[in-house]
This record gives structure tokens, sequence and C-alpha cells, in this order.
């Protein structure tokens, strides 16, 4: 098992914030998310029951646009998607406007059967116009030598 | 669409489902069209893209399986909200294929009033294999 001093990058992005954007929440994007996954919920389709709130993971339409700065590992030669998470906060209505915000986590090692790998994990969270969080989604990606 | 689920009803190694689904190319173009005036050539939606980037086909957007992972569990009963799901990508999902979603609870609890469960959700492929595996905390609401 490698530390994390072992790892070369730019440790400067570390916990450091980067603004992403604003995104508006209309009810036509709730519905369309939820006619591309066949949603028939009231909580998220009928405004009847009380005023839709959108799906939990309606956030990760926006993820494509998140652009993250280059941390320089030096490590490996490939990088692939390893997984997310997303922590559901507080609820998205139509009409919010979230403003999205991106930071570098943590960078750790591992070594498994194939050798030596290095997470990079990032953060994004996600916070509506009151101020509140609405959704965090950290990203994991692995670096690995290929041969 | 069911019904009420009581806390105290639900058992480790209780199941949900299986169930089989289906993302169609129309399901993959109408969620990329969301964010999206037109809808471009990517690997999500033309197959020479996907050839060119190695693909045998084009592949279903992850925040799309994601959201149906997470429609599978929220579903299963009127009063479940889903605080957390974290997901791992093991293997491409194709466009108009079945598959099949299974979920396991693995633990229950209470904490700070709240009524939990953790699920861990499985959406695989006609020859059970694994395609993205889950795990999901799941509040139970008592209303």
């Amino acid at each position: 098992m490698s530390t994390e001093e072992e790892i070369k990058y730019d440790k400067s992005l570390l916990n450091k914030e980067s603004y992403i954007g604003e995104f508006n929440i209309t009810k036509e994007m709730i519905d369309s998310f939820c006619k591309s996954t066949e949603e028939t919920n009231p909580l998220f389709t009928n405004e009847e029951h009380g005023g839709i709130i959108a799906p939990p993971t309606l956030c990760n339409i926006f993820m494509s646009k998140v652009t993250r700065p280059d941390i320089k590992i030096e490590f490996g030669d490939g990088t692939f998607f390893a997984g997310q998470a997303l922590d559901n906060i507080n609820p998205i209505k139509p009409g919010d406007k979230l403003t999205v915000n991106t930071r570098l986590k943590e960078v750790f090692a591992k070594t498994g059967r194939s050798g030596k790998m290095v997470f990079e994990v990032w953060e994004t969270k996600f916070a509506n116009q009151d101020g509140l969080i609405t959704t965090l989604v950290r990203e994991s990606f692995v670096h690995r030598k290929r041969s | 669409m069911a019904t009420n689920i009581a806390f105290d009803e639900i058992d480790l190694g209780d199941e949900i489902g299986p169930s089989d689904k289906m993302i169609t190319t129309n399901q993959v173009f109408e969620f990329v069209k969301i964010l999206e005036s037109k809808i471009e050539a990517s690997r999500f939606t033309d197959s020479e893209f996907a050839k060119n980037e190695g693909l045998n086909e084009p592949i279903v957007p992850g925040a799309l399986t994601t959201a149906v992972m997470a429609q599978f569990i929220s579903n299963w009963a009127t009063n479940l909200k889903i605080k957390t799901l974290d997901v791992i990508f093991r293997h491409m999902v194709p466009h108009n294929t079945t598959l099949k979603l299974i979920g396991i609870f693995t633990d229950k609890f209470t904490e700070d009033g709240s009524d939990q469960l953790q699920c861990d959700v499985f959406l695989q492929d006609e020859n059970e294999v694994k395609l993205v595996i889950g795990k999901a905390t799941i509040i139970v609401t008592k209303n």
C-alpha cells in the first residue's frame, strides 16, 4: 500500500473550490428527465401531489458540464472513470437556481492484483438560491499503468 | 406502483425485484435532449462514433443508468427516499437489450430518529453479468 506522500500531483488543488456555473431547474427539465426514464412516481410527475420535486439523480445530468483542472498526476498512462456517489441533502424543485462548485477531495493509492492504482476523487456541490446544499456528487477516477 | 412499506416489515436479505428493464435508443435521445437542443453524434447516440471509440455499439449514458437504478429502488414503495447512491460501472450498458435489476437489503438502522435501509442494487445483462453495481441508503418515511 502506498502513501499519499509518494504520489506526485499538484497538491495546491486539494480542497480548492472551483466555480463551475449555475443551472436553472425548470419543470420542463424535470418532465423530460421523467419521460426519458419512464418515471411515473407522482412525487416527480404530478403537481397536484403537493408540488413536484426532482428525481434524486437529476443533478447527474449536469456532471458532463463539469470541467476539472488537471492535477498533473505523475503516474500511469491510462485514466478510467471508477464510479460515483450521490448524496441527496435537500430537495430540488422547479424554479431553483443551482450554483455548482467542485473540489479535489482526495488522492490516494491502492495496490491490487493488477498493481498500483492511484485514485483521484472530486466532490461537486450543488447549492440552491437559498444557499442550501441540495446534492453532493463524488466522482472517482483511477490512474493505472496499462502494461 | 407499490404502497407504503413499514420499516419493521423489512428484513436483511429481503429482495427487491428482479425486474426486467430495457433502455431504448429513444429514451437515450430524450435524455440527451434535456440539456442539448440538438443531438450531436456521440458514443451515446451514433454507431459510427461509438465504433471509432472502440465500442461495439452506442451505450447508455452513465447518468441515465444511475437514474434507472434509483427509480427501481425508490418506486418499490411510496414512502422511500434515496439518501445516498454509490455506483460502480463495471461494463458498458447497451441500448435496446433486456436488463435485470435486483436489490438486496443489507442493513437497517435508525439514525437521528430516521429509519434507514441499506440496499445493494445490481444492473445485470441477460447473462446475469453485473454491468453496474450500487449501494443505496434509503430513508423510510413514516407517512
